[in-house]
């Protein structure tokens, strides 16, 4: 199973509910801005995650999305 | 159904080209929103078959940025509005999504008339604890640890009991944070008959709640979570916010 966390950079507004709720750190805050001028998200350490789903459901502005593919073998 | 496939399609309920919302920065509206989709996706709803019914204020910038069908009732005449669409087309899931304006200040006494009518509507009623145009006054649901300019204090509205005694089949109040279990209970509440009501406490984030304590998400977060409180509530008589060391969140009221 392969996990992909998508950021949407021009959706986000920096409030940090995602990089808060992150249980295993896998998202952390970034030097990096966007167009507006938000201090975005970044995925620090991607092997982490464990799929809760809760940054894509608790983010106001959809722009987390987490998407599992099956790997063929 | 595999999981990519409905992941990928919450995309169908927004808008395009309308991001970033009008929203403040970590608003619970948003997530709010969030829950209902994932509400309707849970359930197998098609956006084409919902309509959203709002009325003044934040919550009313909700048609926005939803590509389901929606609409502005004016301030108090949302409940109604919501009401009469549901009448007009029986097959719609209509979501009547009020803030604190124009469901209890203006607009209080359409939850009984719509209760009594057994109207199938779900209510989802943001509560986020101010009502922002006269911000130092008092209004139906000021909780009792905010005083007005005065100093004064009054109990407030209690939502969930005066959902009930108006006979809605169905009664919640969550938090944000509580993402989940909120579209847990948002998709419980669409599948029962009647009225169900789902009171969502989410602190204003720009006017002070608390005495100005909450300044950030996170800090609003640590707020939901020192005060959540979830023992066992036998009756919905002492469910409003007037002690301010805890919100009692939970289902109240389910009757299938």
């Amino acid at each position: 199973m392969k996990i992909e966390i998508r950021i949407r950079k021009e959706r986000c507004k920096g409030c940090g509910i995602c990089v808060a709720v992150c249980k295993t750190a896998v998202l952390e805050f970034t030097e990096e801005l966007n167009s507006a001028g938000h201090q975005l998200p970044g995925i620090a350490s991607p092997e982490k995650c464990v799929n809760c789903g809760l940054c894509e459901m608790l983010c106001p502005d959809f722009a987390i999305r987490i998407i599992v593919s099956e790997e063929k073998e | 159904m595999t999981m990519t496939e409905t992941r990928a399609t919450t995309d169908q309920f927004l808008k395009e080209g309308v991001f970033p919302t009008v929203w403040c920065p970590g608003c619970g509206i948003g997530t709010v929103l969030s829950s209902l989709i994932e509400a309707a996706k849970s359930g197998r709803i098609e956006p084409s078959r919902i309509l959203i019914v709002t009325g003044v204020g934040c919550t009313g910038k909700l048609p926005d940025c939803v590509a389901m069908n929606s609409m502005s009732a004016d301030d108090g005449f949302v409940l109604r509005a919501a009401a009469e669409q549901k009448k007009k087309s029986p097959k719609m899931r209509v979501v009547a999504f009020t803030g604190n304006a124009d469901f209890m200040l203006s607009g209080g006494r359409d939850l009984n008339e719509v209760a009594a009518e057994d109207c199938d509507l779900l209510v989802v009623h943001v509560n986020n604890l101010i009502y922002a145009v006269g911000e130092d006054h008092l209004h139906p649901i000021t909780p009792f640890m905010r005083p007005d300019w005065s100093g004064r204090h009054e109990i407030p509205f209690n939502l969930p009991h005066l959902a009930r005694i108006s006979g809605a089949r169905y009664v919640a109040r969550w938090t944000p944070l509580r993402a989940g279990w909120l579209k847990h209970s948002l998709a419980e509440g669409w599948s029962r008959p009647g009225v169900a009501f789902v009171e969502v406490i989410s602190p204003c984030l720009i006017f002070d709640v608390n005495s100005g304590k909450i300044r950030d998400t996170v800090e609003r977060m640590e707020f939901y979570a020192r005060r959540e409180d979830f023992s066992g509530i036998e009756s919905t008589k002492k469910l409003d916010l007037r002690y301010p060391g805890k919100i009692i969140i939970g289902k109240f009221v389910d009757f299938e």
